[in-house]
């Protein structure tokens, strides 16, 4: 006998990711899951951003890591909610991880959620968190070839922060052969060029996260 | 990397739809697998023999189509080849990328 299931083999999580998103939806709470390689500098970003957000926009961070607490310490510095996973090894953050975690945090204080994925170009895409969006960070060290040799990370991106530009005279990165790779898989993705060293274009980052906003 | 976390959710949706159909044991399982979903499928299968020692599904067959993204020209609406910049036919570079990511079970199979 055969029997026609016709379905995503991750639909539990996909259901699960469904009732975050109404909940932090009806708690007027924007949610962004920020993916990218290890070393990409998506904490070194959110402890730059966080301390520019308007005073009256409360944020709070979830921090997915394998196995130390080193950067929801450095996101705790900034002064908001944070709450650490330790995946024990796993190599992206689910569904389920997310609800647990989102009950260490208030959120009737706050309107922006961060959720911080494990660093990997590869696992996380799979998962969805619940989020309202994804904010890919690809750093200039890594190479301008990341987006068609890692589409499906790139492919669902609502912004990639394009990290480290303060160091482009240093490599062979080219910002067109970038966007041109983007353009391909994911067209509507929007491209900023910044850097959590010296702060360039943290100003058009903050105008854009505050600028999607519930 | 995560197949063996993939092949548990897989095994989970099978004994619910197997239970439902009143079949106990599974002989062929029906996969898709966009090229783009991040799954080795020699992993997966592995990991799927392992998890079905001693289950209903022990020494069921894992069939698995793969599925390659397809690459669309938005002036034209031609199919371009995965390594060309540029439509073959109108030249446009407005190329956007469909598909590739699907990780599905279609059927399954058994008595």
């Amino acid at each position: 006998m055969k029997v026609n299931v016709m379905s995503d083999i991750l639909k539990a999580n996909d259901l699960l990711a469904q009732d975050i998103k109404e909940m932090l939806k009806k708690k007027q709470i924007v949610s962004w899951n920020i993916m990218g390689s290890p070393g990409s500098g998506k904490t070194s970003i959110l402890e730059r951003l966080i301390p520019m957000l308007p005073g009256d926009v409360k944020a709070a961070v979830i921090e997915g890591d394998l196995a130390t607490s080193r950067d929801a310490e450095r996101i705790a510095k900034t002064g908001v909610q944070s709450t650490q996973i330790n995946t024990q090894g796993a190599c992206h953050l689910d569904a389920a991880m997310v609800r647990t975690a989102l009950e260490k945090i208030d959120l009737d204080d706050i309107s922006i959620l961060f959720i911080e994925n494990v660093g990997n170009l590869i696992c996380p895409a799979g998962f969805s968190l619940g989020e309202t969006g994804r904010i890919i960070v690809s750093s200039i060290t890594e190479g301008d070839d990341k987006p068609e040799k890692y589409p499906s990370m790139f492919k669902n991106a609502h912004v990639v922060l394009l990290n480290k530009i303060d160091l482009k005279s240093q490599t062979n990165f080219r910002i067109d052969n970038f966007t041109r790779e983007m353009k391909k898989i994911n067209p509507q993705a929007d491209i900023m060029q910044i850097s959590a060293t010296n702060g360039s274009g943290f100003t058009e980052l903050v105008n854009w996260v505050v600028g999607r906003l519930l | 990397m995560h197949e063996l976390s993939i092949a548990e959710e897989l095994l989970d949706i099978i004994f619910k739809n197997a239970g439902k159909a009143g079949i106990s044991k599974v002989s062929v399982v029906n996969l898709k697998i966009g090229e783009y979903a991040g799954i080795y499928p020699d992993s997966l299968e592995f990991a799927f023999e392992v998890l079905s020692q001693e289950k209903m599904t022990q020494g069921a067959r894992v069939n698995i189509e793969r599925i390659a993204p397809r690459f669309i020209c938005q002036k034209c609406q031609s199919i371009v080849s995965r390594d060309k910049e540029k439509c073959e036919h109108c030249g446009s570079e407005e190329i956007t990328m469909q598909g590739g990511d699907e990780l599905e079970i279609v059927s399954f199979e058994g008595d």
